[in-house]
């Protein structure tokens, strides 16, 4: 083979391999945790969109104390009843193992403010009454019934809302700018490198 | 298969964070100081093919890898890598968030120490003798960087208090695959410099 053909060959097989690739980030792995129906939930990802199988799950007080702990399932969700009275804020953190960890801060502001106490404390709803329930015999509610109600479903609906907006921060990638932004930084040092090296001979 | 090159912030302990910045610090003063003149653009250029191609992930089989090419950067820069990994990876911690600031002295020893280690180890079979020797040479430096660099990442995970067996499974059996694809990578380019610019192996 004479040297042009090895050449065409290994820009081949360079383009191939470019081609070939699809920039999948798996670098990161990302949480996200919000409170329903008394309970502590969340989704985990890693960059690349794959789901966390059987990541460790660790929620500690605002004192540091681990006050539980679980696992994501296969599709990187995570359930866990939620400790009464704990002090916000929650930090739930993920362990994906391999050196991949990260976490949540679930502060107070997102909680529906019934549940907080004046202290940050959280206070876990009590059941809707039963006779909430059969609606066919309930002549009034009660406001306190009437709170709780408003409360999941306000839960329910925010939680679509805020995985989006956590979605839209989170999931920004890596963008082409940042790519060359550091292809001109490594540049830069090259410059500065070569003129302080220069300025000795 | 997660990649190895980037350990998060805050799984390390104290002890192994600042042991791997002041191994980073030596190996990154020495490559500085026997960089000439000469090498620093060849430095430059092979530190930004770094930090680019660790964004580029090929597929094999039912798993993503990316290159590391640790080897390559052994055999043409020597002690040198030192301030190309040094750099690709400050530059991945601050721009796409891969790893940190505070494992950067970690991380830039694990990759950048058996990069070193193999090119002095193979670096005579790649420069000084015939095809045969000189493909084995390079392949030996591909692959056995990607080893000892999955190794010492499966380690310092260990540190913290990670099971040794199922890290070295998890680790450094996963990699085989990339072992050798670096090996053969490492045999590719070797070859085509020591056609087209020996110079450059010099």
């Amino acid at each position: 083979m004479n040297k042009k053909k090895i050449k065409f060959l290994l820009y081949g097989l360079l383009i191939i391999i470019f081609l070939a690739a699809k920039p999948a980030f798996s670098h990161k792995v990302n949480i996200f945790a919000y409170v329903e129906d008394n309970h502590l939930k969340g989704d985990s990802y890693f960059y690349s969109g794959d789901k966390v199988f059987n990541g460790q799950i660790e929620v500690y007080d605002v004192q540091g104390k681990r006050i539980a702990v679980s696992k994501t399932d296969i599709h990187g969700k995570f359930s866990l009843p939620l400790p009464l009275m704990v002090s916000l804020p929650l930090r739930i953190l993920l362990r994906a193992g391999q050196g991949h960890q990260s976490d949540y801060i679930l502060t107070a502001a997102e909680f529906v403010t019934d549940t907080i106490t004046s202290n940050n404390k959280l206070i876990v709803p009590a059941e809707i009454n039963d006779a909430v329930r059969s609606t066919s015999e309930v002549k009034y509610i009660s406001v306190v019934d009437l709170e709780l109600i408003i409360t999941r479903i306000l839960e329910k609906k925010l939680v679509a809302f805020t995985t989006q907006i956590f979605k839209l921060v989170t999931e920004r990638g890596v963008f082409f700018q940042d790519v060359i932004g550091g292809l001109g930084y490594i540049v830069g040092m090259l410059g500065i490198a070569l003129y302080i090296k220069a300025r000795k001979k | 298969m997660r990649e190895f090159m980037h350990i998060s912030e805050g799984v390390l302990h104290a002890p192994i964070l600042s042991g791997g910045a002041i191994l980073a610090a030596v190996g990154l003063w020495v490559g500085l100081k026997k960089m000439d003149y000469e090498r620093l653009p060849q430095t430059a250029i092979l530190a930004a093919a770094f930090f680019v191609l660790s964004l580029v992930h090929v597929p094999l089989g039912p798993a993503k890898v990316h290159l590391v090419l640790n080897g390559l950067l052994g055999i043409l820069l020597g002690w040198g890598v030192f301030p190309a990994f040094f750099v690709g990876l400050t530059l991945q911690a601050a721009l796409f968030q891969f790893g940190g600031l505070t494992t950067l002295g970690v991380n830039t020893f694990n990759m950048a120490f058996p990069a070193l280690f193999c090119s002095l180890l193979f670096g005579r079979l790649v420069k000084n003798s015939g095809v045969l020797w000189m493909t084995l040479g390079s392949f030996a430096t591909g692959f056995c960087t990607v080893l000892g660099s999955s190794f010492l990442v499966a380690l310092s995970l260990v540190s913290a208090g990670e099971e040794f067996m199922s890290m070295a499974q998890l680790i450094v059996f996963a990699h085989l695959p990339v072992m050798a694809i670096e090996g053969l990578l490492t045999v590719a380019v070797v070859s085509f410099l020591r056609r087209v610019r020996p110079v450059m192996l010099t």
